[in-house]
């Protein structure tokens, strides 16, 4: 607790903990210290266990030693073919790219509308919009269902991208017209003075700026595309040429007990693309996750 | 700056009519769907059922046990995740070396799907999981590995702990966002008044945080409702419906069972439940919001 109570006191100040610095107070935040990496590691646990059981041999997986006795890297390249990870990670790519270029396109459009243009029409379409956050995906996945099916993308990729950009639309105009409300809107209008349309306007004044805005978004709908689960599941019968998380879910039910070794593997191999995305661009998420709690 | 309502509704017409189209009436159809005898796929076969399926939700007693499970998981893994989140982001706040290691930690489970983490939590717990291991081998206490996902108690705290796993984190960059703009001053004073760490966390850290707390909750118990894939791909809703939950439930109901009426009215319940969360923002924030 004396870490916790470090954390009061200092409050985010470094001037203050200077100022009463002592041996005691060392002795805290050497212990703080202590707690931090000691939380760090254990709560990657999950995470570095399972990279120790993806090098393990065939009879060194099944064994109570905590640390491998063998090192079968070539688990990796086994894995890869045995469970097609090359179509399940280009089916989740394609899915993501789809849903990020659908959702950015059509909420940073109506987003700009709804901050600059407002009225009690705009207002109320933003507001209902808004509710397409509090949905959970279960509520709405049968009439969705029926929905592709009778339109034909029953078992296609492009019924998946439809949904999921569904879901990722209301965030990306939230956080979005969060962000162009704090552009002046003089940028635009001299623009206009000039001559310009509102579309010229929009597209080469303002959507320049909005950059860190529109990485925010792509970067959540990056997120619950590539890691959605239910959507796929649904609307792609075949799990073996599906996405990487339906693929993976359904070789972990058949080989999950057979072949630990290959399946953390597998695993492992469809964490990194998007863990990778993540930690490049996590100065973006921060933002985009307050923007989401902060706002009505 | 004079602009058309054509220009306008070509702005925000395509995000309004997909927005309807893909979300709004597959939701208001699934609250259709729910007065309804119906297999699925051809709407022409659908039969009236009045408030049938509603009657038979209330005497499922499947239902009962995916209700008292999702109700338990959401508010319990809520209040974890949000007590463990503050202290985390306490921490993080004394700025000591090591404190960015743990926010980078804490970042990646935010990056992965519920999937994943249902496989990672799997094999941790397995009969030949890092728990066995060290439970059996390293400090010898059990002679036969632990069944965590066998047995149902365990299987159900499992399925709550690799939630508060993923999401602590999330909790943590939300509160230490908000530590952010309390006043140095304000602990300052209260500890020259002789305050301790305690009454200053009570009067001073806790008020600061009352309006970030009640977004929080309500973010997530949003997100609560929304839980599947964790469930699905680490349980099943097993051993013996004892991680069974509402989402779970309705999957079964309707892409196994093909009972869409009853699955819609499964999803009625999940709608009410997500729309009634919300007004719990209003008394944590108390009377200045």
């Amino acid at each position: 607790m004396s870490a916790i109570e470090q954390g009061i006191g200092a409050g985010g100040g470094r001037a203050s903990v200077r100022r009463r610095a002592g041996s005691r107070d060392g002795i805290r935040r050497a212990l703080a210290s202590i707690m931090c990496i000691g939380i760090g590691i254990v709560y990657l646990l999950p995470l570095l266990w399972v990279v120790t059981l993806s090098v393990r041999g065939r009879t060194d997986v099944l064994s109570l030693r905590v640390l491998p006795h063998s090192f079968r890297p070539r688990n990796y390249v086994d894995a890869f073919t045995q469970f097609k990870l090359g179509t399940l990670l280009l089916h989740s790519a394609f899915i993501t790219a789809g849903a990020v270029a659908l959702s950015v396109a059509m909420s940073v459009t109506a987003a700009y509308a709804m901050s600059r243009w407002r009225s009690r029409l705009t207002e109320g379409l933003f507001l209902l919009i808004l509710l397409g956050l509090m949905v959970p995906p279960a509520t709405m996945i049968v009439p969705f269902f029926v929905v592709m099916i009778n339109l034909g993308f029953y078992n296609s990729l492009v019924a998946v991208i439809l949904g999921e950009a569904a879901f990722g639309l209301p965030l990306g105009i939230l956080i979005l017209r969060g962000y162009i409300d704090r552009i002046p809107p003089e940028l635009t209008d001299a623009a206009r003075v000039d001559g310009a349309t509102p579309w010229r306007a929009f597209r080469l004044v303002a959507l320049p700026l909005l950059r860190p805005a529109v990485a925010t978004v792509a970067l959540f709908i990056t997120l619950s595309a590539w890691n959605d689960f239910l959507l796929p599941l649904v609307l792609l019968p075949d799990a073996t040429s599906s996405t990487i998380t339906v693929g993976l879910a359904s070789s972990v039910g058949t080989y999950g007990q057979l072949q630990p070794g290959l399946l953390a593997a597998a695993s492992l191999m469809a964490v990194v693309p998007v863990l990778a995305v993540f930690m490049a661009a996590r100065r973006y998420y921060v933002g985009g996750l307050s923007a989401g709690a902060l706002k009505s | 700056m004079f602009v058309s309502w054509r220009v306008k509704a070509a702005f925000i017409g395509p995000a309004v009519a997909y927005f309807g189209v893909f979300l709004l009436v597959p939701v208001l159809a699934a609250l259709g769907f729910a007065w309804t005898r119906w297999s699925g796929i051809d709407l022409a076969q659908a039969t009236w059922n009045g408030t049938g399926n509603f009657t038979a939700l209330v005497s499922d007693a499947v239902f009962k046990e995916a209700l008292v499970h999702t109700l338990t998981y959401v508010v319990v893994s809520t209040v974890f995740v949000n007590v463990i989140g503050l202290a985390l982001a306490l921490l993080i706040n004394t700025r000591v070396r090591g404190h960015e290691a743990l926010r980078v930690a804490m970042f990646v489970p935010l990056a992965l799907s519920p999937v994943i983490v249902a496989v990672l939590w799997q094999y941790l717990l397995g009969p030949y999981g890092f728990v066995n291991q060290v439970l059996g081998s390293v400090l010898g206490v059990t002679d036969k590995p632990v069944s965590f996902l066998g047995d149902p108690h365990l299987a159900f705290i499992t399925v709550i702990a690799a939630t508060i796993w993923q999401f602590a984190g999330g909790n943590m960059l939300l509160y230490y966002a908000g530590l952010q703009s309390l006043p140095q001053e304000r602990m300052e004073a209260a500890a020259i008044d002789g305050a301790g760490w305690l009454s200053r966390l009570r009067w001073v850290v806790l008020p600061h945080l009352r309006p970030t707390v009640a977004v929080v909750v309500a973010l997530n118990l949003i997100g609560g409702w929304k839980v599947f894939d964790l469930v699905y791909v680490l349980t099943r809703g097993g051993p013996d419906r004892s991680t069974e939950v509402l989402s779970t439930y309705l999957y079964e109901q309707a892409f196994t069972l093909n009972n869409v009426g009853f699955a819609s009215a499964i999803a009625c319940v999940i709608c009410l439940l997500a729309v009634v969360s919300t007004l719990v923002r209003r008394p944590i924030a108390g009377v200045e919001y």
